[in-house]
């Protein structure tokens, strides 16, 4: 437990130097004022019709109500978060292999599942505050543009199925992690993130999205009966296996492959 | 326990090549030991073993009586080491890189201030490290092997990219804690001269083999040592000596040389021969090997021209 408390002052030390941290939290910032800008076209009409195509875009969100607001930032929050947070786990394991300070990490009385234990850690706390940032800006521009119908119970709700949906997003973190230890930088975990982006949407068209652990997260968002866009009780192992199996590859990698 | 650092037939494949194949050694307490090969002759694979970063493929090593393997992380409290260029967090600066070792040694808080007066990085000790010249960058790699004062250092190339007075400071440093607080150094290099100074026992690794290993105060015996003659007549001084029982040779640029040690030791004998042959020498001498022929002529190659 002590090893792991250095370790984790260790982790969060190289996270507050990073400008990377900063970097995604003003992008968390920018990406629901955009949401903001776009809904407060939409409640225009007049303003819509001159924007052209940013004003065709506008349209897609729909209803000027709160439920129509956090079904575009739970949709989102699926794809960016599958997007930012993957970048996040990319960064935290495979900036040890392009900074080549991975050698100094494994011949320590430190056990190495515990520094990868460490990492997860803070790739959670980075994406929770992400998560946090997100949400804060998005009801405070949706608030600010004046979306009509605030009622504190239901945007609890709503908040609250938002936060469901990024903590099955954070999930998915794990085999990020195996990849850029396995891929030895940050190169492969993010072709592997944008890999799982293609397949999630390819899955979730042809119906197979409840059984696709990148494509879980995203079907949960879309509200409704439509089929084959329902989560069953597999779709939660689904996410679970994959979770841990991420999990256990990393660890297992870090203890057990050749350290170049 | 004498033998702090032991390998037992270490073998390692990478695919179809060999890096590494059954090397044995051991290195005693307090002993400098010199491990000493081409780029590519498999020394750091061979630290990269006796440190658990990668598995033999049969073989086993041991530290301090221990058996290097994955779960053994008791065994590194005690060792210090630094492998190949050193890196270190390039937005944290050299403090904070010492905090990132210390907090993982569990170390006291002096002990940053301490390795950082020894290795002389007070100047630099806020700058960040992707702002170090590669010396100064080397010093903070040295200084995270020696923060937690180890009995046992492990280092490849430790001296890269320092500057002669910083070389000589480390081999101070290094021979110092050998001799005075017995601890056990167990370093790679190539560049010969440095080891022959700091190490008191080398081992010759080539093509991921150990072909020799020898204690420095017995290297001056093994170093050849050969008499050179010239002449304004080489032809004839040559043929002259031949007559008489000594073989010499020609070197490429005309010199006669020989390896007989009755020669060597008594240069004079060749000298009468030839002034009475009516062929006076107008040089001769008697050269020793240095090391780097002696590396070159142990591995192999050029024959060990001097």
């Amino acid at each position: 437990m002590k090893n792991l408390k250095a370790t984790l002052i260790c982790e969060f030390l190289k996270l507050k130097r990073s400008g990377i941290f900063w970097i995604t939290v003003t992008l968390f910032i920018f990406i629901p004022m955009m949401f903001g800008l776009m809904l407060y076209i939409s409640q225009n009409p007049d303003l819509m019709a001159k924007l052209g195509l940013i004003g065709t875009k506008a349209k897609l969100f729909g209803e000027n109500d709160w439920n129509g607001y956090f079904g575009i930032l739970n949709q989102s929050i699926a794809t960016i978060g599958l997007i930012g947070f993957g970048f996040v786990t990319s960064w935290i394991f495979g900036s040890e292999y392009t900074n080549r300070t991975m050698k100094d990490l494994l011949a320590l009385p430190v056990s190495r599942t515990n520094i990868v234990i460490a990492k997860f850690i803070v790739a959670i706390v980075w994406c929770l505050l992400l998560v946090l940032v997100f949400i804060v800006v998005a009801v405070f521009a949706g608030r600010t543009v004046g979306i009509s119908g605030w009622n504190t119970e239901h945007i609890s709700r709503l908040i609250y199925r938002f936060f469901a949906i990024a903590f099955m997003t954070m999930l998915l973190c794990t085999p990020v992690g195996f990849f850029a230890s396995y891929g030895r930088g940050i190169i492969a975990p993010l072709g592997f993130v944008i890999v799982t982006l293609i397949l999630a949407q390819f899955m979730g068209i042809s119906g197979l999205g409840p059984y696709f652990p990148w494509a879980i997260p995203g079907v949960y968002s879309v509200t409704g009966t439509v089929p084959g866009m329902v989560l069953t009780t597999a779709s939660y192992f689904i996410l679970i296996i994959t979770s841990i199996a991420g999990f256990a590859g990393t660890a297992l990698w870090w203890r057990l492959a050749d350290h170049h | 326990m004498n033998e702090i650092i032991v390998t037992e037939k270490l073998t390692k494949h990478y695919k179809d090549v060999t890096a590494i194949s059954d090397i044995s050694l051991n290195v005693r307490k307090g002993e400098i030991y010199g491990f000493l090969g081409l780029n590519g002759a498999g020394k750091t694979t061979t630290i990269r073993i006796l440190l658990g970063m990668i598995r033999p493929d049969s073989g086993n090593a041991y530290i301090n009586g221990q058996r290097v393997e994955k779960d053994n992380i008791g065994m590194w409290t005690q060792t210090g080491y630094l492998v190949e260029v050193p890196y270190s967090y390039p937005n944290l600066t050299v403090r904070e890189n010492l905090e990132i070792i210390r907090q993982m040694r569990s170390l006291h808080k002096n002990s940053i201030d301490n390795i950082i007066e020894k290795l002389k990085l007070q100047p630099y000790a806020n700058r960040i490290a992707k702002n170090l010249s590669l010396g100064n960058a080397q010093r903070l790699g040295l200084a995270k092997a020696l923060i937690h004062k180890p009995d046992i250092l492990i280092l490849d190339e430790p001296t890269n990219g320092l500057d002669p007075a910083g070389i000589f400071e480390i081999r101070e440093l290094l021979m110092d804690m050998a001799a005075n607080h017995g601890v056990t150094v167990f370093i790679s290099s190539h560049i010969l001269g440095e080891i022959a100074r700091l190490a008191t026992r080398i081992g010759i690794i080539h093509e991921g083999k150990l072909i020799q290993e020898v204690d420095t105060q017995k290297l001056e015996q093994l170093c050849q040592k050969k008499l050179q003659v010239n002449t304004i007549n080489p032809k004839i001084a040559r043929s002259l000596l031949a007559q008489n029982g000594f073989l010499f040779t020609p070197s490429e640029d005309g010199v006669l040389e020989s390896l007989n040690p009755e020669l060597v030791s008594h240069p004079e004998k060749v000298a009468s021969l030839l002034v009475n042959g009516g062929c006076p020498p107008t040089m001769l001498a008697v050269k020793e090997e240095d090391l780097e022929s002696y590396f070159l002529r142990i591995i192999g190659i050029n024959g060990g021209v001097l």
